[in-house]
């Protein structure tokens, strides 16, 4: 090579020296040889880019000449304007190929690339290619079957029955079919297939219905389970940094999108659910590829995140177990707030404290808080513990007041944001936390499943896992077995714990308490299960091992109790009538004492109308049911699983459906029954779904899930996860007010809505979209990534690949 | 309309080349697409003033220098590689040797020549825009091999595209 070469091939590929560049400058202008190699090799660079990115001329001058068009418009308008008009005619006169495809309505010819989001459909027949939001195909000449090129993306494919062979291409394989579903991509050099049915070729392999297989550069395509290797893609989307999941710190976020108004209120907040499921996610991972070491991680961060350091908890040992905590009465309307503390009513001791203590040595409570405002969205600080629902059952997220944990009277009126919910002309400084055990009981259930699936690789679980961690945090779950007032122990997992005191030493004090509520979606057996019988898992404490048995087998009775005719699983039942102890009205049902109530905890929305708690929850007794081999709990969920698959729609057209929302009638033991009253394709509840029913574990629900698993793959899977189209007509209460008292000093003023609560939504650019859609009157539509939905994904077609072995 | 025809005739079998070129005197890419889109509005402005008689893609690349020049006189940040001198060099071995760029269907058959390790260099370098320290990382070699073995790859792509361009009767 000489001299000139050489600064040709360090110029081209970005190491020359500002030196050889100067040298390289020289030679071109003095030397044409040198110029002439130069051209040569800078022709050859480009055209090698080009290759490799495969763009098509005749899309690239489209896309130039419109682009040049947008840019130039103003300042050369009326030329730009005539180059339209040129480009588009000639364009047109060049093409007079016949139609290949359709585009929705718009012909594509050979030689046209479509950019996904798309759907091409072949006319005459029932065959569909989906293309993924950023995805690009290039239609091809029929030769003679169809012929296509996927030049990066991903793709879902139904192909009718062919007489020819469809050849789809991409850069370095090709496949052959002849009527089947499936999907592939193309990414960084490999292409990966899925088969869901039929036979497809790839790269001379055979692929059969539930393989993946993806090509390689030095040999034959590599072949694997189709559901494991949907898991394995999933989990690699979740902790790709460029997909959004997890903040910078390394927290995983309720949602990638920001403008998302569930239960949390701002996607980049955190819950104690999210957690939970990354736990969950870890687990599994640990069970596919032997690697423990995330799990591990997930539950530090977890910990960090969500469970209360001793010097944010630091007066606990100024409680008092026998006056646990002064009775504050719910109220039915949220004009009614703030309430007034009644100390007439009697409270009942915490007899657990004692032995928490004298089994950790701190009187600090070991359980997570549910909200955390991981990127200081609310104002009162980075990866601040937060809370928002605190007025009653008919407090709406759209009617909640977003306040921090520990209250230091910083932000909001004189009194914090305190004497919003309690009438005390003396509040204090002070700090309060509260739980929603559902997600504690999820990182125990993931832990007894890490635990058994170390073991099964013939692993020391205790050795890489934070077995006594989970079993400690299962030791101060307790506290949600029990009444709020410790007025019975109910032995039911509760809707929530909570726990606080004051900031100051002089003159403090703490509190505690369980939950009078118990909403069945709640429960977790497993977990319950779990800490009985995993030795690894059994907490410290001596009253444990009684406490978590009892709560086992009440639970059961429980889903018992409650399952309606249908099989669907009713609301749940409370030990404080309307949260103020009033007597059970005459001919409520009662269990162990406690009222039955269709919608427990919350009334806006009716608590119970949501679809997700049904194979939530029940997939967590179908699991128990297995482990324990209970009958009661199998006769239940048989039943159960009937009336899901029932529910359950799948449609000819490759979609399908599952119920959105449960209407009630009838009580236990008199006529209860259920009726599904509208439909969604919703992601994490479908796929829920599908583990509830893999969990089941009958070759009819195995089908079924696999048909959901299937179908949600092929129309929603997207670059970041799975996402369906969702049209959030709810927004609109962006502008309601939230109701304030009139008195309000500080802070939140009469008259404030969801959004002023929440300033920094109006710096989010989601708002103007959300916006327009408001005034043109139609819902707005986004494809949300929820963290816990994907993880089910993850979860059931991963499950689905463990239990068909 | 007939001329709106003839210049999209004409511009789509250059751009290309006069990408090239311009990618290959300016050092940023996104500056050399900027570049490119104002070089095309203008030589579909000025495409009367063409003398179809002359070489289109002669005629394109002159404008492409004019402007490069104009741009860099306006603006002292457009990242040029070189010199004047050595642009103007540049452009005159651009157009002694257009007939021999490569032609894409050949550079597709010769790529599809070379070993799959090759292969799989190009596509790091390529289609993925590794810069060559992520490459030598990638494939675990170092910076001064990689940079090596990509040359003779690249000479060899080379060797196979003109011994295309001789066999074939055109």
């Amino acid at each position: 090579m000489s001299a000139a070469d050489d600064l040709i091939r360090k110029h081209l590929d970005g190491l020359a020296t500002d030196e050889e560049r100067k040298e390289l400058d020289r030679l071109l202008a003095q030397s044409p040889e040198a110029a002439d190699a130069f051209a040569r090799a800078s022709r050859l660079d480009h055209a090698l880019d080009r290759h490799f990115r495969q763009e098509e001329a005749i899309t690239s001058i489209q896309t130039r000449i419109h682009r040049v068009e947008r840019r130039r418009l103003i300042r050369f308008a009326a030329g730009a304007a005539a180059l339209l008009v040129a480009a588009t005619v000639a364009f047109f006169a060049l093409r007079s190929a016949p139609v290949v495809a359709m585009n929705g309505t718009a012909a594509l010819r050979a030689g046209d690339t479509v950019a996904g989001p798309a759907t091409l459909t072949y006319p005459g027949e029932a065959t569909t290619l989906r293309l993924a939001p950023g995805a690009e195909l290039l239609v091809e000449k029929p030769d003679p079957g169809k012929r296509a090129f996927l030049k990066k993306g991903r793709l879902a494919v139904e192909v009718a029955k062919q007489d020819h062979p469809m050849i789809l291409r991409t850069p370095d394989a090709e496949t052959r079919v002849l009527g089947t579903r499936f999907m592939l991509a193309t990414e960084g050099g490999t292409t990966r297939l899925e088969v869901t049915e039929g036979k497809v070729r790839l790269a001379g392999i055979d692929v059969a219905p539930g393989e993946a297989a993806q090509t390689r550069r030095d040999g034959p395509p590599s072949k694997r389970s189709l559901y494991e290797e949907r898991f394995l893609s999933l989990w690699m989307d979740l902790h790709d940094p460029a997909r959004g999941y997890f903040s910078a710190d390394g927290i995983p976020y309720h949602s990638v999108e920001t403008f998302i108004i569930d239960a949390p209120d701002f996607g980049h907040l955190t819950t104690s659910e999210t957690l939970s499921y990354w736990l969950w996610l870890e687990a599994m991972n640990g069970r596919v590829t032997g690697n423990w070491g995330p799990f591990g991680l997930a539950w530090k961060k977890m910990e960090e995140t969500l469970i209360p350091s001793a010097a944010r908890q630091p007066t606990n040992d100024l409680y008092n177990p026998a006056q646990p905590a002064t009775f504050v009465p719910e109220a039915d309307r949220l004009s009614d707030y703030p309430v007034s503390m009644d100390p007439t009513v009697s409270v009942g001791a915490d007899r657990l404290f004692a032995e928490l203590r004298a089994t950790y040595g701190t009187p600090d409570l070991y359980v997570m808080h549910w909200l955390c405002d991981v990127d200081d969205f609310y104002g009162f600080g980075k990866r601040e513990f937060v809370n928002t629902f605190q007025r009653g059952p008919r407090e709406s997220v759209w009617k909640t007041i977003p306040h921090p944990s520990t209250e230091t009277f910083a932000w909001g009126g004189p009194q914090g944001f305190l004497d919003l919910f309690i009438k005390n002309e003396s509040h204090v400084k002070q700090w309060r936390f509260t739980g929603a055990p559902d997600a504690d009981a999820r990182a125990i259930q993931a832990a007894y499943w890490a635990a058994t699936w170390a073991r099964a690789q013939g692993k020391d679980p205790a050795a890489i896992l934070p077995l006594q961690q989970a079993a400690k945090m299962g030791d101060a779950l307790r506290y949600a077995l029990h009444d709020k007032y410790f007025k019975t122990q109910h032995h039911l997992i509760g809707w929530s714990q909570g726990w606080g005191g004051s900031l100051e030493r002089t003159n403090g004090w703490a509190w505690r308490g369980g939950s009078s509520h118990a909403h069945f979606g709640y429960q977790n057996p497993v977990a319950a299960w779990a800490l009985v019988n995993e030795p690894l898992l059994r907490p410290a404490s001596p009253g444990a091992a009684a406490d978590w048995s009892t709560s086992l087998a009440r639970q059961v009775e429980f889903y018992r109790w409650l399952q309606s005719e249908d099989g669907a699983i009713a609301g749940g039942a409370t030990a404080s009538v309307n949260g103020r102890y009033e007597a059970i009205p005459d001919g409520t049902p009662t269990f162990h004492g406690l009222a039955y109530v269709d919608h427990p905890v919350f009334l806006d929305p009716p608590s119970n109308e949501w679809f997700g708690w049904q194979p939530w929850s029940m997939g967590r007794l179908a699991q128990y049911a297995a482990l324990a081999n209970d009958p009661v709990a199998r006769e239940v969920v048989d039943k159960w699983a009937a009336w899901a698959r029932k529910v359950v729609k799948l449609k000819a057209d490759g979609t399908y459906s599952v119920p959105s929302t449960l209407r009630w009638s009838g009580r236990p033991g008199a006529g209860l029954q259920v009726t599904p009253v509208d439909e969604t394709q919703d992601i994490g509840v479908t796929a829920a779904l599908a583990r509830a029913l893999i969990a089941h574990g009958s070759a009819e629900s195995r089908a079924l899930a696999r048909e959901l698993l299937d179908r949600m793959w092929l129309q929603y899977r997207d670059d970041r996860g799975v996402s369906n189209p969702e049209a959030r007509a709810d927004y609109s209460k962006i502008h309601e007010k939230v109701e304030l008292p009139p008195d309000r000093r500080g802070g939140a003023k009469p008259g404030a809505t969801f959004l002023d609560l929440r300033p920094n939504y109006r710096k989010d650019p989601e708002l103007a979209r959300v916006e327009q859609s408001l005034r043109s009157g139609q819902p707005p539509v986004f494809r949300y990534h929820r963290f816990w939905a994907q993880v089910e994904v993850a979860l059931a077609n991963a499950e689905f690949s463990r239990s068909g072995k | 309309m007939k001329t709106n025809e003839e210049f999209l005739r004409r511009f789509l079998r250059h751009q290309d080349d006069l990408r090239a070129f311009l990618g290959s005197v300016v050092r940023d890419r996104a500056a050399a697409e900027d570049l490119f889109q104002e070089v095309s509005l203008v030589l579909w402005q000025s495409f009367g003033n063409y003398d179809p008689s002359r070489p289109f893609g002669a005629w394109a690349r002159g404008i492409a220098v004019k402007k490069v020049l104009q741009t860099r006189e306006k603006s002292r940040r457009l990242p040029l590689a070189f010199s004047p001198q050595a642009i103007q060099a540049v452009l005159d071995a651009y157009d002694r040797t257009e007939k021999i760029a490569p032609d894409p269907t050949d550079l597709r058959d010769c790529i599809g020549k070379l070993p799959p390790r090759s292969q799989s260099l190009l596509a790091l370098r390529y289609e993925r825009s590794l810069k060559l320290a992520q490459i030598a990382r990638e494939v675990g070699s170092t910076l001064d091999a990689v940079h090596k073995l990509l040359a003779r790859i690249r000479e060899n792509l080379q060797e196979c595209l003109q011994r295309r361009l001789q066999s074939d009767p055109e």
